[in-house]
């Protein structure tokens, strides 16, 4: 679990204290309870690098014993981490596979272009136990680790994880642990597992890459199931990963379906940096402009310089004037948010306002403060602006995930992205979002208005129970699940299948088919309900028949959100008029305003829950 | 004032206010019978238990199972006759424990239970009676009943729903409670029926009345342990209070509590499964979770190894009704206990089950909607009373033992021993097993009662209260049943599947993709019409597929190729079981590298959705429940057919929602997730853990 970072080119050295800076600024995702890295760093002469963990020095004369035909040089002792040493060896060959089933050693690592280093501690603190920070490497990959279903104190369950040539490191927790485990078991013969259940993503992606997939098809087939359902990673993942052939390393960074897990890119020159926070990017260099990784999205970096990117944001690009700093609270000097949030509540009673600079990622900004006016610079980091009332928010930049949850009666600008779970429980007031949006914005929205200008991710306005949400953008998948109350306007088409959560299409199909059959429903009616846009078409095309099809919706329990694809009727004209109006004079952004109102839109509102 | 022959109480004004006790209900089988009922009445009524410590018991929980070394059952029931009520009082013995700025008298967490679940009276009865007994309570996540705000000892919820929640109200407790999850519905969140939202409740949780209030199944801003511990520290730094975490006891409890106290919580309160709910889906409530009593020993330890337990609250809740289940759940490794039901059966309570229809009789988890109100005064002497009974027993049970603090015997399990139980479970909770046997109790199969909402609406059964686990406080009726759902907590989000994609479908053998993995038998047209309809496989249509055989368990198939179907014919409890057959080949199919050239089949005496998920998840890719279908057959005979249709339908639908719900607890979003996965299943029973190859509960 925890905070993942990467940095990756093909044409420059990077030192290793970048990588570090990365994960230092993602202190908050980890513990003292484990760190590690892993670069492309291939061992000269083509010998694979053997490295061990054990407890014991007969473990490793046992060790020593099986693989002793195999060894160029080794065991040294080359760190401990809680009584436990990390051994290396060089080898001639890959060790057979039963070292990874030997009692009382912990194989860290056998591979011939990677470098693997990991442990017990802070990111820091395990570089100086291996003494890296002199280390220069292509493509670096780090880890900070909050424990999830292991202990803290043992070192082999720290990440990254490594199988031959592929090092993973992983943020969350798969549901899939099982399944993948005992998929693995058959296919390398591998049975005695850390049980931290990140190390299947290693075992596996090295399959695949093995089995002669390229790495974008090989993360395909992890995220989807298909050819090999037992490689199916379910639940919520970020991983990023290298692998090392023999054309130089291939780095690469993928979210689960659902993005569960945030991951954020940014692109310079010849250089992919991916971290779990944006404002990490951004202590790294300031210049960075971090792009949010959708659920299903993937950033790959081929040896030869080729990219496959999918899912990524759009950087938006506004022209706005920051606030002067010379009388403005320098966040980074304050050490915690406690300390910072008190200057800011000082200010903010003395003055009325309060502006605040050099915002990298921090937390909980401005939490249960208000009333005044807040000038924001940077990137604002999680849980920030929640619980406030009053308060009249500008954010110049970024806000990572968490923004506004519980806020009343207080108005939100972000000229950039807003991250997921945005204006959770949002009682009342506004958020006006410039840039695009994470997913589940606005879920359970109890009152107020959220305008975007750009793209919404999936579970807009989910369980939202009133007030009013507008998109400019296009929006993903399951719009307005559980909805109660409230409107949503996309001034955009979406598909019947993404709003609610809709049936499969083929079991739809399906149904329609057999009453045609069994002569309930006219052949051509069936045709119109295929094609209808909105459940209310399929409804009203189907009459009394559509009861039993929305049993599939699970209708009696949530219902399905009533949605249309229609011009605007004329209250509905004056509605958005006024929002968008207050929008751009609260913004100062221009937009066609006459324009947007000509389009038709998608309306969605709260679903039927009771027929 | 007579209703239904009893005298029950007055009317004042437009209210009939309840201030007796009811004839009891009670559960004819399970934790929450009769007996129980008139035993928390008892104390309810004189302020002592009628029984102290009773002896081991064959059968129910491990609680049950455990008798404390070197302590006379008999005699110290006498000991506390002879010294009565003021004797007792006088016994300088302190049972109390640190709990944020307090000192509490007594151990005790009293569950938190929203204004809504109950209605108002009995919210308010509670807290005041918190602040008399000294102990804390919750105040659950419906919002501050301004009354319960008047009271000291509150602690408030943060929840999935946020209902309520402003930046006063967060502040106005001792502590802070992050709701995750609840040991009746690990994984499902917070549900307040429609019928119940009404008036000043929907006002409060700001949401249209009549609307179901339900909260999302995790918070949506912590699908990770770091998002928890960010969010302890959030509410930590804007409250000031201490914060705690309440999670469902899954299979990952002890790592998820350790995860809790690495974010510098207070404490967590682990609620086990057969704890009480308002709202439940019984799918969920019966097969998702793990007792408390196997968790607690294993997460004192884990906490121990990792340097976390100084300082550290470890309250354990689910099914905890008396003083020797406190004494016996501190001396497994918790400090204190989290109790509601036992709260309301003191306050009136009957165990109908029926909390969620707002129409509870004693007037506890009633709509406003409704005429009854509960005598707060009434109430508050009751709960009290109680309160003050279990203080006693614990004051007499910690003196017995020659201590005289409580909070000194924590995880002092070397005082306990364990009857009937198998050595794998004695292992788990780290208690000497002093006489062996079986923590399964079979009975024979009952006769199948479907739901009319699942004939006729499609609809998932929803009860309230809890106390029913499956082969441990009521009968199993084959191996399965003993096995525990995963459901995920904290570490990653269960999928609420009424909202979110959960994919069924399913490849068997014979090139056709499925809606479901539910074989549906052709023992009626109308079944055959409706699965067709709908995707799922027909069994006369699979049989067609040449490449199809049937055997019985016991039986190896000439090949692993095609369909193999597995039948057991009449279930009769003899080796080797259905289950166990399906692992067998499952594993011979994963050893042989041949799993993929054939689909499994478990055909059998099989009932439900948790049935099916458990088969597929030991390693069958469809099941074909007979039992289910035969049972809705009889019960439509003589319908036309369109009728029979339209119920098949329902069955059917209702089923793939028990398996989604099922899956969705334990966040796992595609069958192809959960076939062969048996890291989801865990065994409340050594022998059938062994045998099925799943880890026994706890781990």
């Amino acid at each position: 679990m925890c905070g993942i970072a990467g940095i990756a080119s093909t044409a420059t050295q990077i030192p290793f204290k970048d990588i570090l800076k990365v994960l230092k600024a993602m202190e908050f995702r980890g513990t003292e309870q484990g760190a590690g890295f892993a670069a492309h760093i291939p061992v000269d002469g083509g010998f694979i690098r053997f490295k061990v963990f054990a407890g014991d020095e007969d473990s490793i004369k046992v060790l020593t014993e099986v693989i002793k035909d195999l060894i160029i040089s080794g065991p040294d002792k080359v760190a401990t981490f809680n009584k436990v040493s990390v051994y290396e060896y060089y080898l001639s060959d890959y060790p057979p596979q039963s070292v990874y089933n030997s009692r009382g050693v912990w194989v860290l690592q056998a591979s011939k272009y990677l470098n693997v280093w990991k442990g017990v501690g802070w990111p820091y603190t395990v570089a100086e136990a291996y003494r890296l920070h002199n280390l220069m490497s292509n493509v670096w990959i780090g880890h900070t680790r909050y424990p999830t279903n292991s202990p803290g104190f043992k070192p082999w369950l720290t990440h990254p994880f490594t199988y031959r040539e592929t090092v993973i490191v992983h943020n969350g927790d798969l549901s899939s642990y099982g399944i993948n485990k005992r998929y693995i078991e058959f296919r390398l013969g591998i049975n005695n597992f850390t049980g931290n259940d990140s190390e299947s993503i290693a075992y596996l992606m090295n399959i695949l890459l093995n089995d002669g997939y390229r790495a974008d098809e090989a993360i395909n087939l992890l995220c989807t199931g298909e050819v090999i359902p037992e490689v199916k990673l379910d639940g919520p993942f970020a991983v990023i990963f290298i692998h090392g052939t023999s054309k130089g390393p291939i780095f690469g960074a993928f979210v689960d379906n659902h993005h569960l897990r945030p991951l954020y890119v940014a692109f310079s020159d010849d250089k992919v940096y991916v971290a779990s926070e944006a404002g990490a990017l951004k202590a790294l260099d300031h210049k960075l402009k971090p792009l949010m990784l959708r659920g299903g999205g993937m950033v790959i970096l081929y040896p030869d310089g080729e990219k496959v990117v999918k899912g990524l944001t759009e950087y938006k690009v506004f022209s706005y004037t920051t606030p002067p700093l010379n009388d403005g609270i320098n966040a980074l000097l304050y050490a915690n948010s406690v300390d910072l949030n008190k200057a800011i509540d000082d200010v903010l009673r003395s003055k009325g306002y309060a502006i605040v600079y050099n915002l990298l990622g921090h937390r909980y900004v401005a939490n249960g403060l208000g009333p005044g006016y807040l000038e924001l610079t940077g990137v604002v980091g999680n849980s920030s602006l929640n619980l406030i009332e009053g308060l009249d928010v500008r954010i110049y930049g970024q806000a990572q995930e968490d923004l506004a949850d519980c806020a009343e009666n207080s108005r939100i600008v972000v000229y950039g992205d807003v991250g997921d779970a945005t204006a959770q429980a949002m009682r009342s007031g506004e958020l006006h979002v410039l840039g695009n949006a994470g997913n589940r914005l606005g879920v359970q929205l109890r009152g107020g208005i959220v305008v975007v200008r750009g793209d919404v991710g999936d579970y807009l306005g989910e369980y939202m129970a009133g007030g009013t949400i507008v998109v400019l953008g296009s929006v993903g998948k399951y719009v307005g699940t559980g909805m109660v109350g409230g409107k949503i306007y996309i001034s955009n088409y979406v598909p019947l299948s993404n709003i609610g959560k809709a049936p499969p299409k083929t079991q739809v199909e399906r149904y329609l088919h057999a009453l045609v059959r069994r002569g309930k429903l006219p052949e051509d009616v069936a045709v119109k309900a295929l094609n209808a846009k909105s459940v209310s078409e399929l409804s009203n095309i189907l009459h009394d028949q559509f009861r039993q099809l929305s049993k599939l919706w699970g209708i009696l329990h949530v219902g399905y959100p009533h949605a249309e694809y229609r011009y605007l009727r004329d209250y509905e004209e004056l509605e958005l008029r006024n929002i968008l109006m207050n929008h751009v004079l609260i913004t100062k952004i221009p937009l066609n305003i006459d324009e947007i109102l000509l389009n038709k839109f998608t309306i969605i509102t709260a679903a039927k829950y009771k027929d | 004032m007579k209703e239904q022959g009893f005298n029950v109480g007055y009317i004042d004004k437009k209210y009939l206010i309840m201030n007796r006790y009811l004839p009891p209900l009670g559960d004819k089988l399970g934790f929450w019978n009769r007996l129980r009922i008139e035993g928390i009445r008892y104390a309810a009524e004189k302020g002592v238990e009628h029984e102290v410590l009773s002896r081991p018991k064959p059968r129910g929980r491990i609680l049950d199972r455990l008798s404390i070394k070197e302590v006379n059952v008999d005699a110290i029931n006498n000991l506390i006759q002879r010294l009565g009520i003021e004797g007792v009082d006088r016994l300088e013995v302190d049972v109390g424990v640190d709990f944020a700025s307090k000192r509490l008298s007594t151990p005790i967490y009293i569950g938190d239970m929203s204004f809504g679940a109950l209605s108002g009276n009995p919210n308010i009865a509670l807290a005041r009676a918190a602040d008399i007994a000294n102990v804390v309570i919750g105040i659950g996540e419906g919002g501050l009943h301004p009354e319960v705000g008047e009271c000291s000892n509150i602690v408030i919820q943060w929840a999935s729903g946020r209902f309520g929640i402003d930046r006063y109200m967060i502040r106005k407790g001792i502590a802070v409670t992050i709701k995750i999850g609840q040991g009746a519905k690990p994984g499902i969140g917070g549900h307040l029926p429609g019928e119940k939202v009404v008036d000043d409740i929907a006002k409060l949780r700001r949401i249209p009345p009549g609307s179901e209030a339900l909260s999302p199944a995790p918070h949506h801003d912590i699908y990770s342990i770091e998002d928890l511990a960010q969010r302890v520290r959030m509410l930590n730094e804007l409250t000031g209070k201490p914060v705690l975490v309440k999670a469902a006891a899954g299979h990952q409890a002890r790592f998820i509590a350790v995860g809790i106290a690495r974010a510098k919580a207070l404490g967590a309160i682990i609620d086990g499964a057969g704890a009480g709910t308002g709202a439940a889906p019984k799918i969920v409530r019966d097969h998702v979770g793990v007792p408390i009593d196997f968790v607690i020993s294993i997460t004192d330890r884990l906490l121990r190894d990792n340097g976390l337990r100084d300082g550290f609250l470890l309250i354990a809740g689910g099914m905890i009704a008396s003083g020797q289940d406190i004494f016996k759940s501190i001396l497994l490794g918790a400090n204190m206990v989290n109790i509601s039901t036992a709260l309301l059966i003191a306050m009136g309570c009957i165990m109908c089950h029926k909390c969620n229809t707002g129409k509870c009789p004693a007037a506890l988890t009633n709509s406003l909607s409704e005429p009854r109100r509960l005598d707060i005064g009434w109430g508050v002497k009751h709960a009290v009373n109680w309160l003050k009974a279990v203080e006693r027993s614990l004051k007499i049970l910690t003196y017995s033992l020659g201590e005289d603090k409580l909070q000194n015997l924590v995880g002092r399990r070397d005082l306990l021993e364990l009857y009937y139980a198998d050595k794998d479970v004695a292992e788990i909770i780290d208690v000497v097993l002093k006489e062996p046997g079986q923590i399964a109790w079979y009975e024979e199969p009952q006769e199948l009662d479907i739901p009319f909402e699942v004939m006729f609406y499609g609809k998932t059964p929803v009860v309230g209260m809890g106390g029913i686990v499956p082969g441990y406080t009521t009968p199993a009726e084959r191996p399965l049943d003993l096995l525990r759902i995963e459901a995920a907590q904290v570490t990653r989000p269960s999928i609420d599947p009424y909202r979110e994609e959960i994919d069924l479908r399913v490849a068997l053998h014979d090139g056709v993709t499925y809606e479901a993995p539910i074989v549906v038998p052709c023992i009626d047209d109308a079944l055959v019409d409706a699965a067709e309809a709908l995707g799922y496989p027909i069994e006369c249509e699979l049989l067609k597929y040449s490449k199809l055989v049937e055997v019985s368990p016991g039986t190896y198939p000439q090949t692993l190729e095609g369909i193999i179907i597995v039948d057991e014919g009449e279930f009769n409890g003899k080796r080797p079981w259905l289950e166990e057959w399906v692992v067998v080949l499952d594993d011979e199919g994963r050893r042989c590298r041949l799993r993929e050239k054939f689909a499994l089949v478990a055909a059998g005496r099989l009932k439900d959705g948790a049935d099916i998920y458990k088969l597929i998840a030991l390693g069958a890719d469809a099941v074909l429940p007979r039992a289910l279908f035969n049972s809705v057959k009889e019960r439509i005979h003589g319908e036309v057919k369109e009728r029979r249709i339209e119920v098949y339908e329902n069955v059917l639908i209702e089923l793939s929602w028990e398996l989604r719900l099922l899956m969705g607890a334990g966040g796992v979003t595609s069958y192809k997730s959960l076939r062969g996965n048996r890291w989801l299943l865990r065994s409340l029973d050594g022998y059938v853990a062994r045998v099925l190859n799943v880890d026994i509960a706890g781990i």
